[in-house]
């Protein structure tokens, strides 16, 4: 079929602009590896550059000289990525999809909980005090894992508008009359027709425990082999923070050397930011499957 | 069938979300060693003469400080068995170490303390002590006369220092034996002196006037114009004399020995000197354009060459501390000649015991035990001998061989531990540097405000606003970006509007009750 | 009335265990601290534990509405605003643009876009530092070599508001264009066969069919962004502006106004009172627009 005039139009401004921004995107991203492997010296007197001056692997080998820390903590941040994806996108999906039932006595008390939750947040201390006292998690893998990211009403209420907007009742009615259960219907009709949504639950929940380096921090206070990248990067850079702002406290200033340089951190960046290079495209067939399966359907 | 399977499934969800209890956890281990504590309440003592001789069980204590390097973990064990060695007949108790990394710090010492788990004792650096006693943290240290029956080491040691952690007539913390005081200065490279040929003593330090100060500078930016001169930095305070009294700058004693009259420094002639020097040596450019976001520490910037000079406290050892730590020939130049021990230093640092402890005289003994003990100290501070760390022929402490500074334990803490004049010397400094330091502390100008902590939280409103607007200009006039005609004007306009006048208000009614009762 | 309900409760009742665990979850990490709001009117002592400390009213408060304040709600919910009409239009587009393609460079843009995401502010406030840097910034470099004179970009606020969209937007979009693609791909494909039969052109397409389907989806969002107005990203207004006092003004927001105010006070009262003070603001605006949306497109209401 010939391609009328405005769909070409359409399709060059589709290529220009996300040509436009995915470059916008990387530069910076450039930039940073760049710098990760520039020689420090240069870092500090000449800053940041595309072309450094001087280029070193010495905040590679750095990173290789502390290779166990630093390897641990990777290791914790994909164990803990891979857990918490699984468990809490299997709840955020299970709620949502329950709560998508539009005849459900108590849903709307329950939304309105859920909202409740987005809005309010007790706060670190009193968090703290439930997670520590209540339910013990402090300085264990638990305390990674359950605060605040395993599951928050934002991705529910995703989830269900998703079940709400298309998956039609029609389809799970013809079901039932055919003898399913709820269970049986969930299972074998809804979740398959819900891949698009489960992939961006699962991609959201991953990326928040990729990312996190909040509970790390509050959490774990004396078990080092719990540290997660990010929260290692976060650490470095809040002593490094104390230090300068505490500078001429005595004695402080030469903390400063023991903190890793500017390139070292530029480098722990860019291993955080690789497997999440490798994942994600190899997920981004799960958002293409959902074309087909949509199509399928009458 | 699969409605089993899924029920199943849905178990064992509920099931990991509970799985969190009973898992090795500190609530656990505090509530374990409660129970320990309370048992051991009455240990006996046997007293032969002077000397007490402690049997029954050892009570634990939980010690947290902050390091900078964090210890391995068979380092830390090591210290800690090395530590309770020595202590447990000695007074009875074991130590349990808990350092915290530096910025984790003082967020996770409050935590702990709301949540109940077992701290004992702990340093206030980086937090406020104020806020901490007011928040019902700290341990009354005179109660029952604890101090005075098992802390009689501390108060040897110290002295009357110890009146500067009251706060209403209460002691609650330990200040600790280190440079209390000391004049300001600044340290420049030697490459560059020799460079415009300027003449300097590199092993003491050299004294000069401000002009003379000026005339370096000027010929170093000459030599080197694509330099910058002195990286600026937010000191812990201005180079401008004063008793910084209550612990924040908002209102203080501009003639400490003197007077008791609190006054806004930030409208004083001296602030407004000091600024407008700074001023002239921004327009002259000697300070670099990017000073005001610069994330750097002046010992990097120094070190990579992309600077020449920065300004220091100059205490005893200095020359030789930062040398090392630019990895450069440094020498210092002091242009102060007087300087006040404030009286809101001694609580930076000050070492207080939890309120909620157990075993308040167990943590009393331990805390004494530190501040008399050498051996003690050197454990905490610098490790096992041997392993972390070696003593030369001339008495140096230093890194054993080979090792690069990367042992178990050293966590970069002496200077705030209890008594650091008790601790070993690490090499790079005088053999006899404590006794300079003390020196250096017993010529600072003591204030009359000596011992006075300010309550401020009737006024905290007003200390917010206040710190808002300070931090709004404080680089930018202080470095030499804005001109102080001008600048400090509209930032004390400011500060008023925040209500200046009513804290310093406050604060000199608090003074004034304070020295009433003296 | 009540048997007919009943007999929903037993036919539900596999559903009500589905929604179980998100429950159990929910109280103890939300509602069980939830009572510790209380913190925001208390004066906390740690003899009395949180509900044994003597009450202090709205004293707490008052910092958060000092005479110097008011610049920093302005700032807040200026931003914010911004950062919704800015970032839901990029997004929609993206997503728009994105799943109409099809060959495989597709990948590549989603990747390429997402990255920044996966940034923390920390490394974000260097890059920018980078290219904003008075001495050595990429910027300035370029700036000067075509012949102008150099910015002192950390000095001037005027500047900042675009620079903080930028980077919002540089950070965001790529992250929240994926909502926008999994629901457009949701979307019955019927719908735009039948358009295409009947000669509409792609953009046609989007104005009619797309857009309008979109409309629950951005309603939606935007209510849930409304709720946060109040809250800011404190990494974007803290690291990336450095912490330079000439640019407060124009990039302070409630988070770091809090931050400054307290610096090493470690006060609980305080900044609960701020995360009530936030909180409550959230609370009535969401309330308020469901309210509005719930008369326009009852879909659309988030309860």
């Amino acid at each position: 079929m010939l391609e009328s005039n405005s769909n070409k139009v359409f399709k060059i401004f589709s290529y220009i602009l996300m040509s436009v921004l995915s470059i916008t995107a990387i530069m910076p991203m450039l930039l940073l590896l760049t710098s990760s492997f520039t020689d420090n010296t240069t870092l500090v007197m000449n800053g940041y550059s595309f072309f450094p001056e001087k280029w070193s692997m010495e905040n590679y080998r750095y990173i290789l000289n502390n290779s166990t820390l630093i390897f641990n903590a990777y290791g914790v941040s994909i164990v803990l990525t891979a857990t918490g994806t699984i468990i809490g996108t299997a709840m955020t999906v299970l709620m949502g999809y329950g709560l998508s039932k539009k005849d459900l006595p108590g849903r709307k008390i329950i939304s309105f909980i859920l909202i409740l939750t987005l809005l309010f947040n007790g706060g670190l201390v009193p968090t703290y005090l439930v997670y520590t006292n209540v339910l013990s998690v402090k300085n264990t893998f638990w305390g990674l894992l359950l605060p605040g990211l395993l599951m928050n009403g934002f991705n529910v209420i995703l989830v269900k508008s998703y079940f709400v907007s298309s998956v039609p009742e029609e389809i799970l009615e013809a079901a039932e009359i055919d003898g399913a259960g709820e269970f049986k219907k969930f299972y074998t009709i809804a979740l398959p027709m819900a891949v698009p949504i489960i992939a961006t639950i699962a991609l959201f929940i991953g990326m928040g425990y990729w990312n996190d380096w909040n509970n790390g921090y509050v959490y774990i206070s004396t078990k080092t082999d719990l540290y997660s990248i990010q929260n290692l990067l976060n650490r470095i850079q809040q002593n490094l923070q104390f230090i300068i702002s505490n500078a001429s406290t005595s004695g402080v200033g030469q903390a400063a050397n023991d903190i890793p340089s500017e390139g070292v951190r530029m480098a722990i960046s860019i291993l955080g930011i690789l497997p999440v290079l490798i994942v994600y495209p190899w997920m981004q067939r799960f958002f293409i499957k959902g074309i087909t399966l949509g199509g399928v359907k009458g | 069938m699969k409605k089993k399977i899924a029920m199943a499934l849905i178990l064992t969800l509920i099931l990991t979300a509970f799985g969190g209890c009973g898992s090795n956890n500190n609530a656990e281990k505090s509530t374990t060693q409660n129970q320990e504590g309370t048992q051991n309440q009455a240990n006996t003592q046997e007293s032969a003469g002077t000397e007490i001789a402690y049997t029954g069980e050892p009570v634990t204590v939980v010690l947290s400080f902050l390091a900078f390097s964090m210890p391995s973990a068979e380092g830390e064990a090591a210290v800690e068995a090395a530590i309770n060695e020595i202590t447990r007949e000695k007074i009875g108790v074991e130590v349990d170490l808990l350092p915290l990394d530096g910025g984790s710090y003082t967020q996770q010492i409050p935590l702990m303390l709301a949540g109940g788990e077992q701290v004992d004792a702990f340093s206030m650096l980086g937090m406020s002590y104020s806020t901490m006693v007011n928040s019902g943290y700290t341990l009354d240290l005179e109660e029952n006369n604890l101090i005075q029956t098992y802390g009689q080491g501390i108060i040897e040691e110290v002295g009357a220092y110890l009146d500067g952690c009251r706060i209403g007539g209460t002691l609650y913390g330990l200040p600790q034996n280190r440079d209390l005081a000391s004049p300001n200065g600044y340290m420049i490279a030697n490459e560059y002196l020799d460079t415009i040929g300027y003449e300097y003593d590199a092993e003491n330090v050299n004294r000069i006037t401000e002009e003379e100060l000026e005339d370096i500078f000027a010929r170093l930016h000459e030599a080197y114009p694509d330099k910058t001169v002195l990286v600026e930095q937010q000191l812990a305070r201005v180079s401008v004399f004063n008793d910084y009294a209550g612990g924040d700058w908002y209102g203080v004693l501009m003639d400490p020995a003197n007077s008791l009259e609190l006054t806004d420094l930030y409208s004083s002639q001296e602030y407004m000197d000091y600024c407008l020097q700074h001023y002239g040596w921004n327009r002259s450019g000697y300070i670099s354009a990017d000073a005001l976001t610069n994330q750097d520490s002046a010992i990097s910037l120094v070190g990579a060459g992309r600077a020449m000079a920065y300004a220091c406290g100059i205490k005893p050892g200095i020359i030789s501390q930062e040398s090392q730590n630019t990895g450069r020939a440094l020498s210092a130049f002091q242009t102060e000649e007087e300087y006040v021990m404030a009286s809101g230093g001694f609580t930076t640092m000050c070492w207080s015991i939890n309120s909620n402890t157990d075993n308040a005289d167990a943590v009393m003994r331990l805390l004494n035990e530190f501040y008399i003990n050498p051996a003690l100290t050197d454990l905490l501070s610098y490790g096992i001998e041997g392993t972390d760390y070696v003593v030369s022929e001339e008495g140096f402490y230093t890194y054993p061989e080979g090792t690069d500074g990367n042992v178990g334990y050293h966590p970069n803490v002496v200077v705030f531990m209890f008594n650091e004049f008790i601790a070993g010397v690490w090499e790079g400094n005088d053999i006899d540097v404590w006794k300079q330091t003390k020196e250096m502390n017993e010529k600072a100008t003591m204030s009359l405000a000596m011992g006075f902590t300010f309550d401020g939280s009737s006024v905290s409103a007003e200390y917010t606003a206040l710190n808002n607007v300070y931090e709004e200009y404080r680089n930018q006039i202080e470095y030499g970006f804005l001109d102080p005609e001008t600048g400090i004007p509209e930032m004390v306009s400011r500060m008023k509007a925040a209500g200046l006048d009513e804290y310093i208000a406050e604060k000199q009614k608090q003074l004034d009750e304070w020295a009433a009762a003296q | 009335m009540k048997t007919r309900k009943l007999k929903l409760i037993k036919k539900y009742i596999p559903i009500y265990v589905m929604i179980l665990p998100g429950l159990i979850y929910l109280f103890f990490n939300n509602l069980m601290p939830l009572p510790g709001l209380v913190l925001a009117f208390k004066n906390y002592n740690a003899r009395g534990g949180i509900f044994g400390s003597p009450w202090a009213g709205l004293q707490n408060f008052k910092y958060l509405f000092a005479n110097d304040a008011w610049y920093i709600t302005r700032n807040t919910i200026l931003y914010n605003v911004a950062f919704i009409i800015v970032n839901t239009t990029l997004s929609v587009l993206v997503a728009i643009v994105l799943s109409e393609m099809t060959s495989k460079v597709k990948k590549l843009f989603q990747s390429a876009i997402l990255l920044p995401y996966l940034l923390s502010m920390v490394i974000v406030s260097y890059l920018v530092y980078g290219f904003l840097s008075t001495d050595q910034g990429l910027l300035n470099k370029l700036l000067v070599s075509l012949g102008g004179e150099s910015i002192s970009w950390y000095a001037e606020g005027k500047y900042w508001p675009f620079i903080l969209i930028f980077v919002n937007a540089w950070k965001g979009v790529g992250y929240s264009c994926i909502v926008y693609m999994s629901t457009i791909l949701g979307f019955d494909r019927a719908y735009y066969e039948a358009a295409a039969i009947d000669g509409a052109s792609k953009w046609q397409q989007i104005r009619f069919i797309t857009l309008p389907l979109l409309k629950g989806t951005v309603v939606m969002m935007t209510m849930l962004a409304i709720g946060r107005i109040f809250y800011s990203d404190f990494g974007l207004f803290y690291q990336v502006p450095r912490n330079s006092g000439a640019l407060y003004s124009m990039t302070s927001t409630i988070d770091t106004y809090v931050y400054r105010g307290l610096l090493e006070m470690a006060d609980i009262n305080m900044s609960a009172a701020a995360g009530f003070y936030q909180s409550i603001v959230g609370f009535i605006l969401v309330l308020g627009s469901n309210l509005l949306v719930r008369r326009k497109d009852p879909d659309s209401a988030l309860f």
